[in-house]
């Protein structure tokens, strides 16, 4: 056999490998059939955008792992996730609780949560602030009364649907106990808003941590770590939660090994790559927990009755 | 040279599918009085393990067989030369397979925590490099939850470090407590579980000053396991996150699957992922 010959064989082992690929999974890859590519959606403007980039990373894992394409969609706003997954222009979606409170609305059982983190001392939450700058007089909930307060959207959990509920629990009236309210946009948006004067006081997340400890996470840390706020320039007058914490959400009309595989693949990142973990925003020692429409039922209840009350009295924010 | 040619694609895929792939089923682990040929799960087995099989083998699409074995060494045995797919192993049989398997899964306790890991600190200046550096050496614990107290208690003592290790221990209220008592040189070593050592080195400032500049890290250890599912480490990526994904909601899915499946853990609360180590006591 001459040099071509070699040349040759040596090519057609190569191609014999490639064509086994890697080994054969129990199902095979029949689920795959009529899949071009698996779509999922963040939205990119509740956190540090350089977060948002490196969840890139989720992309990378599940796209190895389901071998298929995966797309990445960043929605600026809230509305623009929970309009991709309710429509089914995405497959998967990490969106807020109050957020999928809000797709529940409007596909129910076709749109599933499947995981959320859980913090390190095994909570599944987070908290909502009222926060002030430090060099304001505002220093309790009764000296917001006929004060300015910036929400951060209607479909945030933490800086809306919450707080409003708790509020109203603690006897305040939140369409008329502040002399105005409106929505920043975002957490980041409310952080500067808030920075800038526009409003007297900010409702935002916060998390690694509680109201007793202090919190390491959150739009102000997050801010902070920006390097455009200073945290001792803040201070928070009052705080609600804990809410159950943000979920990865799926169509349930897609394939059961689709589902299966990326739950797994996105709930074995804490254990196999920890550093990665906590360089994507995870909070250290969190993981995610696998949870389902229960975990959602209070905030879903929530939703439910902001939106009838909010028809009844005209949908001012 | 064609027939060659094709010989050699033939058996180029053989090697390697002999050498890396899963069997088309999924073959179990069962410990039981006596060993036996892996089989169709027998109709007279309990409805726990009869509901997991079922259950498995529905979201997987495949037959799950259930292969008797005598004991948990056994199993790690023949895992480990391709006569099963999947068993639950205690350190000491993983020991034998750690090279050619990994762990996937452990169960998290209702009332216990999760695997979260802990970290021991020094201060920089200090010459301790490891932890057998700090043999009689004095440590601060950042408080008295179970989460800052027992866990990191438990992770020094699976390490060789239980209380009589240490010339001396200091329970601090918090982590702030903890660090301040080794910044004054009132104790060698500080350990606290993983967030709150995040909440304490935090970078609070725009300017990007390090509020932990003076500590360094000498050790980040997670529980060892138990017990833990185990595979083999040629196992298809997709199927062992499949695995992973059908057993982490198996409590919200089929109860009484992951009953029997957890028959192990007292008060089970549910599967999660673990590290492919996750049975071994690592540095």
């Amino acid at each position: 056999m001459g040099r071509s010959g070699w040349a040759g064989l040596a090519a057609i082992a190569v191609l014999a490998l490639a064509g086994c690929g890697k080994p054969p999974t129990p199902e095979g890859s029949g689920w795959r059939s009529g899949i071009k590519e698996v779509r999922m959606a963040v939205s990119g403007s509740n956190d540090d955008p350089m977060l948002v980039k490196r969840r890139s990373v989720y992309r990378d894992r599940l796209s190895a792992a389901l071998g298929l394409p995966v797309k990445l969609y960043e929605s600026s706003d809230y509305n623009g996730v929970i309009q991709a997954i309710s429509s089914g222009q995405v497959d998967l979606a990490q969106i807020a609780g109050g957020a999928y409170a809000n797709v529940e609305a409007q596909v129910g059982s076709l749109v599933a949560p499947i995981l959320t983190p859980r913090q390190a001392e095994g909570e599944t939450g987070y908290y909502s602030a009222v926060v002030v700058r430090a060099d304001s007089p505002i220093r309790s909930m009764a000296d917001m009364k006929g004060r300015s307060l910036g929400y951060v959207d209607f479909n945030s959990t933490s800086g809306y649907l919450v707080p409003r509920a708790k509020f109203r629990e603690q006897g305040i009236d939140p369409e008329t106990y502040f002399s105005k309210t409106s929505f920043a946009g975002g957490h980041t948006q409310a952080v500067m808003a808030l920075a800038n004067g526009q409003f007297d006081a900010a409702i935002l997340q916060a998390s690694g941590g509680d109201p007793e400890h202090g919190f390491t996470r959150g739009a102000l840390h997050t801010m902070v770590r920006r390097g455009f706020v200073a945290l001792k320039d803040f201070r928070i007058i009052w705080t609600a939660g804990p809410i159950p914490s943000e979920a990865v959400v799926v169509r349930t009309d897609r394939p059961q090994a689709l589902i299966d595989t990326a739950r797994g693949v996105l709930a074995s990142m804490a254990y196999d790559d920890p550093e990665l973990w906590t360089d994507i925003g995870q909070l250290d020692g969190s993981a995610y927990t696998a949870v389902n429409r229960d975990h959602y039922k209070d905030i879903i209840a929530l939703r439910a009755a902001d939106l009838a009350q909010r028809r009844t009295e005209g949908g001012r924010p | 040279m064609r027939r060659f040619s094709g010989l050699c694609l033939v058996l180029a895929c053989l090697a390697q599918i002999g050498a890396t792939a899963p069997s088309p089923t999924l073959r179990i682990a069962a410990v039981g009085a006596a060993p036996g040929p892996c089989a169709a799960p027998a109709a007279s087995i309990p409805a726990g393990e009869k509901a997991y099989y079922a259950h498995l083998a529905a979201r997987l699409g495949v037959a799950v067989l259930r292969c008797p074995v005598t004991d948990a060494r056994a199993a790690a045995k023949a895992l480990a030369a391709n006569e099963l797919d999947l068993a639950l192993l205690d350190p000491a049989a993983f020991a034998q397979v750690a090279t050619t398997t990994r762990a996937i899964l452990t169960v998290r306790s209702r009332d216990g925590w999760s695997r979260i890991p802990v970290v021991l600190g020094v201060r920089s200046s200090s010459h301790y490099k490891s932890l057998a550096d700090l043999r009689g050496k004095t440590l601060v614990f950042g408080g008295r939850t179970p989460a800052a107290l027992n866990l990191p208690r438990r992770v020094l003592a699976q390490r060789g470090a239980p209380p009589t290790f240490w010339g001396g221990e200091i329970i601090a209220n918090d982590g702030d407590a903890a660090a301040a008592d080794l910044r004054t040189n009132k104790v060698d070593a500080m350990v606290l579980h993983a967030a709150a050592w995040q909440r304490l080195c935090f970078n609070n400032s725009a300017k990007g000053t390090a509020p932990c500049v003076d500590l360094r890290i000498v050790a980040r250890m997670r529980p060892q396991a138990d017990r833990a599912i185990v595979v083999r480490r040629d196992i298809a990526d997709e199927t062992r996150y499949r695995l992973i994904g059908i057993h982490m909601p198996l409590h919200l899915e089929n109860a009484t699957a992951f009953a029997w499946a957890t028959t192990w853990v007292p008060n089970a609360g549910e599967f999660e992922p673990a590290e492919s180590l996750a049975l071994v006591a690592t540095p």
